[in-house]
């Protein structure tokens, strides 16, 4: 029988989507085994920029068996503990989503009904203080959880602010290392095999040309062999996610680590602020129909903390994903398999399980559809998913300030969303697929931070005796407060850490 | 009436004397204020129609028991029901197969590969590395010990139960509720909600919200539908003098499926199909009819749960699972206020999700050959694109699609298709990209421990007397 193993595998693009995928089937594959080629060009810089990420990122490391400390030097990455979100429900509010719960479950009920009942009974004590990552990060605060489940400290959970070109750089490194090849080209022409389409080489400026059993389109956005070459199509969420912008520029820092990223909404979009070790990325995501470049600009302008490091560069986009993430004998990854504006820092996940969910069905030579389908079918989901909680943070608002934020709080969303509002709307229950990446904790930071508040508590809390709640409460509120102002101060942590000052 | 400004609801009217409906009251009866009065209304239904949930609780109900104060002690020592490592088939048709479909944890893979993918490379079976199924098989039983480096901490358990004694079990442990052994005469409704159950005593009851645990010819079909076809299971309980193994055979002949369980004082018989031969049941056996049809489960302010909502033949743990579900959410789910539409439909999508998947799996074996009879689900159930989704995606190379919060997991998946003998056409790239012979020697390396282990355990009958004369010395009351 024929051999029906995958010999030659193409990346075509480097950046972030182009070397996790080079990392993480260098990783697996035997480099005796199989060759894994990258192509990519000086001549196209990369979208990275700070780059900011969830906790997932943590087992992709740990899946390429790389330490901790050395990533965290290699990509000047800084500790992140949550988000601040600034503007959002309505001006003048802040609130924070953590990583990790808020305060802990009894009896089988979630924490966040006692929470509600405790908030009917008149306790003014906000949702987020009982969440120890948002009270470190508050705090300028960091260290490692602790393993043992019945530490408070057990309930932090943690995630990455870093560099994105350093990180590219890093795994180049690794993958290198593990014997990937790098050939530095534009890719100019694009062949097919006539009986099924299948891409038989790419052929690069200069003529150069490589072939390949299996190719990842990694060229972000301009989807040279998904969109150009294999024609598949695109499914656009503009309507639900008007951005279509943003401008980016380094600051310097100005004082202390912030152990989060913050997340400033403005009149037609909205502005980030990640810290790394030795500067902070910032960036004015906005919608253009609704907003010049040179508005965009003042805002982003006016709203940095401290002197500009360089210049503002812009950058387009177009929310949705495409149709077929995996066609032929190719998948997308990355940008040029769709777009979520990095309001939840998910870019590197859709990444991350783009690349796992292909080495889970992993296929062979004969490129079944029925294991394509199923990669579809559930990139699609996880597209749905965070789509989703990204349209939740626009539509849960009172602003009316601009023509933007009417436009957002009154559109139509997919019912999807419409059903999680409208439960927990009437009795704070969330409603959660198995697999979603979401969790509870989050959908319930982000409806209570954007004032989406039950009409009625449920009735399993509703006969509790208020005085025990309340006290309840209040131990876990002091035992919260009291370990997050006992760690250290972010900074310190990480120069202990990584041997360095950040 | 009904429309007037929504009300927190306070009067909640379960209908039903069965296993459903005494699980249920207890629950929320656990966790609702007293504030919340609920009502039993028991003498309308048939407790022989527990028998369509099987005799097999599955493992997930130790939580659920704990979270009305319902401790295995407390089950073991007021109730003569045995452990379960799951069901045992065979069929005894031109196939000849025989499984466990055994209660476990997911192994870990080897080499970053399941192991079902690795089975290829060996003669070894699935059953033979799932220590519950070895151990169901031998008729050994012990608890599984928090050491994770022993493999009998893999192994999960259930019960095989006397539902009518469970029932009562459920029923002593429920806080304070009002009891009516009447029957309901009439029902005043309108537009799907219900504002008084009459009873034949000459009361009334006016309920914000009603629980319908009434079994399978739910006796709140307010809709007058087609007729639906008639399906009938007879089964027969007899008396016993001890424990035997700890699972639930069910033996598949051409054209019916039987079953036998024994918890320490009961042997349940159940046969389904159209040719069950004279002389497996005595004259005591007992037959129960029902249409085959679903309802929409939670309609106004009446949810249907458990059989209620849908029937289904107890030939896999699936009618137990789902009423488990039903329970659970309709815990989670409970009404905010007299307006429940959005509950409503919460509950019905995340229901009838349950109770299609359930049906995937129960479909997936009796479409397997000719031996487990003429299935009772509807034909849709087979063109199913789920189910087409999953055999497809098996039988190509033994990748296990799952979709959300499925009764039965991955591992549940791999060991039906194991017993079934489906194999898939192509070995999973990465298992065949490792050394054929070291996944062999590790895997006969996992095969010979667990036999080990399994040859040191004791009998299930004798492991139960032991426990249960720990737990008398200790003051636990062992009836």
């Amino acid at each position: 029988m024929a051999d029906q193993r995958l010999k030659q595998f193409v990346i075509v693009g480097g950046g972030s989507a182009g070397w996790m995928t080079a990392a993480a089937l260098s990783s697996l594959l035997a480099s005796q085994d199989v060759k894994i080629t990258l192509i990519e060009s000086e001549a196209i810089g990369t979208v990275g920029v700070g780059e900011a990420t969830i906790p997932d990122m943590l087992n992709f490391n740990r899946i390429l068996g790389i330490p901790e400390d050395v990533f965290m030097r290699e990509t000047e990455a800084t500790f992140k503990l949550g988000i601040e979100f600034v503007n959002w429900g309505r001006q003048g509010e802040r609130y924070f989503h953590p990583f990790g719960p808020h305060g802990s479950d009894m009896n089988g009920i979630d924490f966040h009904q006692f929470w509600l009942a405790n908030r009917q009974y008149g306790d003014p004590t906000a949702l987020e203080d009982y969440s120890l990552c948002a009270s470190a990060a508050k705090n300028g605060k960091f260290r490692h959880p602790d393993p043992n489940p019945k530490s408070v400290l057990s309930n932090l959970a943690y995630a990455y602010h870093f560099d994105a070109t350093l990180y590219a750089a890093f795994l180049r490194k690794y993958a290198e290392a593990n014997g990937v090849e790098r050939i530095e080209g534009l890719v100019e022409t694009v062949s097919q095999k006539a009986a099924t389409g299948d891409i038989d080489s790419v052929t690069l400026q200069g003529g150069k040309q490589i072939a390949g059993d299996f190719f990842f389109d990694c060229s972000g956005f301009r989807s040279l062999l998904m969109q150009k070459t294999l024609d598949v199509s695109f499914v656009d969420w503009s309507h639900w996610l008007p951005c279509n912008s943003a401008q980016t520029v380094a600051t310097a820092h100005k004082d202390g680590l912030p152990s989060f990223t913050r997340a400033t909404a403005h009149s037609a979009g909205w502005q980030w602020r990640i810290p790394t070790q030795r500067r902070v990325g910032n960036g004015h995501v906005y919608a253009s129909d609704f907003m010049s470049d040179e508005d965009a600009r003042k805002i982003l302008t006016d709203h940095l903390e401290s002197e500009m490091l360089g210049d503002i560069r812009t950058l387009r986009f177009k929310t949705g994903c495409l149709d077929q993430f995996w066609q032929n004998n190719c998948v997308g990854i990355g940008l040029s398999s769709g777009f979520l504006e990095p309001l939840e820092s998910t870019s590197l996940y859709l990444i991350q399980t783009g690349i796992s969910k292909f080495i889970s069905l992993f296929p062979s030579r004969n490129f079944s559809p029925t294991i394509a389908a199923e990669y579809n079918r559930q990139m699609r989901q996880e597209f749905d998913q965070v789509r989703d909680f990204l349209i939740l943070h626009y539509v849960a608002t009172e602003r009316d300030d601009s023509e933007f934020w009417n436009y957002c709080r009154t559109m139509d969303v997919p019912d999807s969303l419409q059903h999680k509002i409208e439960l927990f709307r009437e009795g704070g229950r969330v409603f959660r697929y198995d697999d979603e990446l979401f969790s509870k904790p989050s959908w319930i930071a982000v409806m209570v931070g954007q004032n989406i508040l039950p009409e009625r508590v449920d009735p399993i809390v509703d006969g509790l005796n208020p005085e025990q709640v309340s006290h309840s409460l209040q131990s876990m509120h002091r035992a919260i407060q009291s370990a997050a102002a006992n760690m250290p101060r972010h900074e310190d942590m990480l120069k202990s850490y990584i041997g360095r000052a950040a | 009436m009904s429309e007037t400004t929504p009300s927190p609801v306070r009067t909640v009217a379960i209908v039903g004397n069965g296993l459903a409906a005494w699980l249920i009251a207890a629950l929320l009866r656990a966790r609702l204020p007293e504030t919340v009065h609920l009502t039993v209304i028991g003498g309308d239904t048939d407790e022989p129609s527990d028998i369509l949930y099987g005799t097999v609780l599955p493992p997930e109900i130790y939580n659920l028991h704990l979270s009305f104060g319902l401790d295995e002690r407390i089950l073991l020592s007021q109730s003569q029901t045995a452990f379960c490592y799951g069901m045992k088939y065979a069929s005894l048709g031109t196939e000849q197969r025989e499984w466990m479909q055994a209660f476990h944890h997911p192994i870990p893979p080897l080499s970053g590969v399941p192991v079902g993918l690795l089975l290829s490379h060996t003669n070894i079976r699935l059953k033979d590395i799932l220590i519950s199924a070895v151990a169901g098989d031998a008729g050994k039983f012990a608890h599984p010990p928090q050491d994770q480096s022993n493999p009998l901490s893999m192994a999960e358990y259930g019960y095989i139960i006397d539902a009518s004694e469970i029932a009562s079990l459920y029923q002593s442990l429920t806080g304070p509720i009002d009891f009516h052994s009447s029957k309901v005469s009439k029902i005043d409704a309108e537009e799907d909600r219900i504002h008084a159950l009459h009873l034949e005593n000459g009361e009334v009851v006016s309920p914000d919200f009603v629980i319908d645990a009434s079994g399978p010819n739910s006796l709140f079909n307010l809709v007058s539908s087609d007729p639906s076809p008639m399906a009938t299971l007879r089964f027969e309980r007899q008396s016993c003098d001890g424990p035997d193994l700890p699972l639930c055979y069910v033996e598949g002949n051409e054209g019916f499926w039987k079953s036998v369980s024994q918890t320490r004082s009961v042997r349940t018989l159940i046969a389904c199909g159209n040719d069950v031969p004279d002389g497996f049941f005595s004259e005591a056996s007992e037959e129960i009819s029902f249409a085959r049809k679903d309802r929409t489960p939670w309609r106004g302010n009446c949810v249907s749960i458990g059989q209620a909502a849908g029937p289904m033949v107890p030939l896999t743990v699936a009618p137990m699972r789902r009423l488990l579900r039903d329970v659970k959410r309709l815990s989670e789910y409970f009404p905010v206020s007299t307006d429940m539409k959005i509950e409503a439909r919460a509950y019905n999508s995340a229901a009838n999700e349950d109770h299609r998947h359930a049906r995937l799996f129960q479909t997936t074996l009796q479409e397997s050959g000719p031996s487990f009879g003429e299935s009772l689900e509807p034909p849709e159930a087979l063109t199913d694109p789920k189910l087409t989704r999953k055999l497809q995606q098996y039988e190509e190379r033994g990748y296990h699609v799952a979709y959300d919060h499925e009764p039965f997991d991955r591992l549940d998946w791999a060991i039906l298709h194991d017993g079934l003998d489906r194999r898939p056409r192509r070995m999973d790239p990465l298992a065949a990209s490792l050394d054929p012979a070291r996944v062999r020697a590790e895997i006969e390396a996992m095969r010979q421990r667990i036999a080990a282990l399994v040859s040191q355990m004791p009998p299930h009958p004798l492991y139960i007397e032991k426990l249960l004369g720990y737990l008398d010395r200790k003051g636990g009351g062992v009836g």
